[in-house]
């Protein structure tokens, strides 16, 4: 019984994984209700996962942790921010001290450190992030719930590319170990790795919206696949047609990434007794591959989905400015330069606790991967 | 790679397997409902950012002040088809000064009406005026207002009661406006959006969220239809609207931070206009028939720290001016910029081109020699601070090379990120350092003013009487003629004599405008009012 809600639990997931994409593609958006209906169902599995991996204790701990590493992250952000050199309200134009002290007062910046720190830490505790300093009038929390989702979707859709080409292309190179196969994964692996993505952006525009290389002997070609909705949009985030490349450019470094990490331990895997067992035991290569290596050589990548989904889901600001997309990537940059006090804490307070988050999903499923591993 | 990349070819071709494209742009309202705003009637324009505040009160960029400019009105305006920009009525029908200029009476229009149905009074002025200088509202363009007596004491919470303030209404559409000291171009302070009414009982009733498109309310020729954070504006026609009504129904602006983005974005038709072209694509995109430039008016000057010797000697800061080649520069940025030697811009009053130092690499070896100083390489190194970006780097380099191959100076090039900068001009600015200017109102006291001595602008720390007094001789003078001479004594004073700074070049902006556009608003001081648009 309990194997088979396990089973459930995982395949549901999936399945609602599927159903999503599927909708959002081609039914034109997702319904809240599901979305909803998605969150609840994947934490209840995450539960059953914790719960059947006797890893409560341990999560609960972990909990704790979180929101020590928190509060000290929130310290040290605020205070290294008051040592950046210019305040939030510089601008070219200076101003007359009064209209200075005026501006100060409202927002509370000529009351001592002490007093700024605990008036933001209370407000923290009670989930207000404060208002932003450069967009008068829109609260942090505003901000984030406007650009986030769109660094999410972006940021799951290329976590998903990354996973669907990244693993079987290591796994391919492993089991063509020293093959031809296996060269030509790797070398796209490493020029996956290696090329930035502000080029790889610029080049797949040339090639997938641009029509390169038709463009240069057939424009009037070129001119109808546009005409005709087959080249892609250049940049902004409206259809599903404007998802593709993005997600796609983001997706390729963590594909390689990843790729590069399914060979080494599979090639590692490989090479240990117990399959060495299930060979003389006669299964079929493609047996052995699929059933025993890959679930084992999975481990080393789930170890780096957790830093990896923080990172990707949060947005990217190479892609989001080159393709104009509406995320929240640009916001860790621009906010540092427009000193955005509350901005830059609340991203960062944000981004710490997906990371926290995630690294803490992929302990436990560490755990219902391999019920060998010890938690402590 | 590249079977990735054919593999996401064929499955767009899957999505999209013969649907036809329509020009047509359709957008996702906030409420959920789709619009279709139709390719014949719609305006597609690139706004660099999300529009800091809508509310003009708080407001000091220019994205924001584009869409209020076009959703919003103030008592006066400028004619933006002529070269000259002359003002207009606008919510005044026309104004008067007394003989000496220290007071204004304005006549109110009587048949304009707030988007929202209200007639507009003279009482939204005064409510917006006040509410600009409380210093609650902590406005940072108050100062807008500080020629009205008794304005800055208001603001500065010295005087509480704002009866007191030179401002009242002799009836609901008389404004009668008393100042500190005479003012001959006060009504041009009107044009700017942060003296705009206002509508109270709006902002009390829905609090910060006031400029959100389902609260705001404007009297412009347009209405702010929806503003979808961090992606798009779009503005409606105002078919209430007291004026000509724009030709255009919609104007959609979206957000593009990145300028080759845009230019992209132009290229393949989802705009129609990009108001500002990357320096380092000029070469490419110059050769387009959309290519439009226009001189603007920003001047980029280099200024000395006067406190700081050598260079608190006038002989020799006169010297680096002359050793500069202003033509090398311009040809450098091959960008349409034009040099500049006076401090008034081309298109100003009292501009005139005869004003300030010529390159004479003869006179500035000259006036080294009458400092003290043998010849340029005896002088200890000279720091040149600029804030981080490319085209400042590339001047710099210029006027590093150009002094020491003419005088044979040591010069040393520091860069600050744009924050770190302004507060280091702030405490203890460079030697030398690069400073732009940009109008806010197109007359000369806007440039003129920034050099006083009680300029918190200034950065050079110099500061002359007699120069304060031209300026506010100037600023009070109502005959034409007599202003440009006090303007031209004042300039020479400036460039050529005392030279706390040296103009380098008069600024450019490039546009990109589709050819389907006609009357694109293009105009010195990038005010882009699109009522005067039509399509093809």
């Amino acid at each position: 019984m309990m194997e088979k809600l396990g089973s459930i639990f995982a395949w549901g997931v999936a399945g609602l994984t599927a159903l999503l994409i599927i909708m959002d593609f081609f039914a034109g958006g997702i319904p809240d209700g599901l979305v909803w209906f998605y969150c609840f169902f994947s934490l209840a599995a995450l539960m059953y996962g914790v719960i059947k991996s006797h890893a409560l204790v341990f999560v609960m701990k972990r909990s704790i942790h979180t929101v020590i590493s928190l509060f000290v992250i929130a310290t040290a952000s605020f205070l290294l921010l008051r040592t950046l050199p210019g305040g939030p309200f510089d601008q070219e134009k200076a101003l007359p001290p009064a209209i200075k002290e005026n501006i100060e007062a409202k927002y509370g910046l000529n009351k001592p450190l002490i007093e700024q720190y605990s008036d933001y830490m209370l407000g923290l505790l009670q989930g207000d992030f404060g208002q932003s300093y450069k967009y008068l009038g829109r609260t942090v929390w505003d901000i984030l719930s406007d650009s986030f989702p769109v660094s999410l979707k972006l940021g799951i859709y290329a976590c998903l590319i990354a996973l669907l080409f990244g693993i079987p292309l290591g796994l391919i190179a492993a089991r063509f170990h020293n093959k031809a196969a296996d060269t030509a994964s790797m070398t796209l692996a490493v020029s996956g790795v290696s090329l930035p993505s502000f080029l790889t952006a610029v080049v797949a525009i040339q090639f997938l919206s641009l029509g390169f290389p038709l463009n240069l002997f057939a424009p009037e070609l070129v001119e109808t696949l546009k005409e005709y909705e087959i080249l892609l949009p250049v940049g902004l985030w409206e259809t599903p047609r404007h998802y593709i490349m993005p997600c796609l450019i983001l997706g390729i470094r963590p594909a390689a990434f990843i790729a590069r990490l399914t060979r080494a331990s599979a090639l590692d895997v490989t090479q240990s007794d117990f399959i060495r067992t299930a060979r003389a035991k006669g299964l079929s290569e493609q047996k052995i591959l699929f059933k025993h290596v890959l679930k084992n050589s999975l481990i080393p990548v789930l170890t780096y989905l957790g830093p990896l989904v923080a990172g990707i889901i949060t947005g990217s600001f190479v892609i989001e400015t080159i393709y104009a997309v509406p995320g929240m990537g640009k916001h860790f940059i621009q906010s540092v330069f427009n000193r955005d006090y509350p901005l830059i804490m609340g991203l960062t307070v944000l981004f710490s606790f997906l990371l926290i988050v995630a690294n803490l999903v992929v302990d436990v499923l560490y755990k219902v991967v391999d019920p060998r591993i010890e938690m402590s | 790679m590249k079977i990735l990349l054919l593999f996401m070819v064929l499955v767009s071709l899957l999505f999209t397997a013969c649907t036809k494209r329509s020009k047509d742009t359709k957008i996702e309202l906030e409420n959920g409902e789709e619009m279709i705003l139709p390719y014949k009637e719609t305006l597609r324009i690139h706004i660099v950012s999300e529009p800091p505040s809508l509310d003009w009160h708080k407001a000091t960029d220019t994205t924001s002040s584009l869409i209020t400019g076009n959703t919003h009105e103030g008592l006066v305006s400028y004619d933006i088809t002529k070269e000259e920009m002359p003002l207009r009525p606008a919510l005044a029908e026309s104004w008067e000064p007394n003989k000496d200029s220290t007071q204004w009476v304005f006549k109110l229009r009587k048949d304009v009406k707030w988007t929202d149905g209200v007639a507009f009074k003279g009482q939204h002025v005064l409510d917006a005026w006040m509410r600009l200088l409380s210093p609650d509202t902590a406005s940072e363009y108050a100062y807008f207002l500080f020629a009205i007596k008794n304005a800055r004491a208001f603001n500065e919470g010295k005087e509480t009661d704002f009866s007191k303030v030179g401002v009242s209404l002799k009836d609901d559409y008389t404004l009668v406006v008393n100042l500190a000291r005479p003012m001959s171009f006060f009504p041009s302070l009107l044009t700017h959006s942060s003296t705009f009414p206002v509508r109270l009982d709006v902002v009390e009733k829905h609090g910060d969220q006031w400029t959100e498109a389902k609260n705001i309310v404007t009297l412009g020729a347009f209405t702010l239809k929806e503003w979808k954070h961090d992606e798009l504006v779009l503005l409606e026609r105002n078919e209430n609207y007291y004026g000509k009504k724009p030709s255009v129904k919609y104007v959609l602006a979206r957000m593009v931070e990145k300028y080759s983005t845009a230019v992209r974005l132009f290229d393949s038709g989802k705009l129609d206009s990009v108001h500002e072209v990357p320096s380092k694509d000029l070469r490419k995109l110059r050769k387009k028939p959309e290519f439009t430039p226009i001189q603007n008016l920003l001047i980029y000057y280099y200024g000395f720290n006067v406190d700081k010797p050598p260079y608190n000697n006038k002989i020799l800061r006169r010297a680096i001016s002359h050793a500069i080649d202003r033509d090398e520069i311009v040809k450098l940025l091959d960008g349409g910029q034009t040099a500049l030697r006076s401090w008034i811009p081309k298109g100003l009053l009292g501009h005139d081109a005869s004003i300030g130092l010529r390159f004479d690499l003869e006179k500035s070896k000259a006036l080294i020699k009458q400092a003290g100083f043998e010849d340029g390489s005896k002088l200890p190194p000279l720091v040149i601070g600029f804030n981080t970006n490319e085209d400042h780097q590339r001047i710099a380099e210029n006027v590093q090379s150009q002094l020491s191959r003419n005088l044979g100076m040591k010069v040393e090039l520091r860069n600050e990120e744009w924050k770190v900068y302004l507060n280091t001009l702030k405490s203890d600015p460079y030697p030398v350092f690069r400073l732009g200017w940009i109008a806010d109102y197109p007359d000369p006291d806007n440039f003129m003013n920034l050099m006083t001595s009680y300029s918190e602008n200034n950065r050079t720390g110099w500061g002359n009487q007699e120069f304060d007094k031209l300026i506010e001789a100037a600023a009070s003078e109502l005959d034409e003629s007599k202003r440009i001479e006090l303007y031209k004594k004042a300039q020479k004073l400036l460039v050529e004599d005392e030279v706390p700074a040296m103009p380098i070049y008069r600024g450019v902006r490039n546009h990109l405008i589709a050819k389907r556009i006609k009357d694109y608003p293009i105009n010195p001081l990038g005010y882009y009012r699109f009522w005067e648009v039509k399509l093809k």
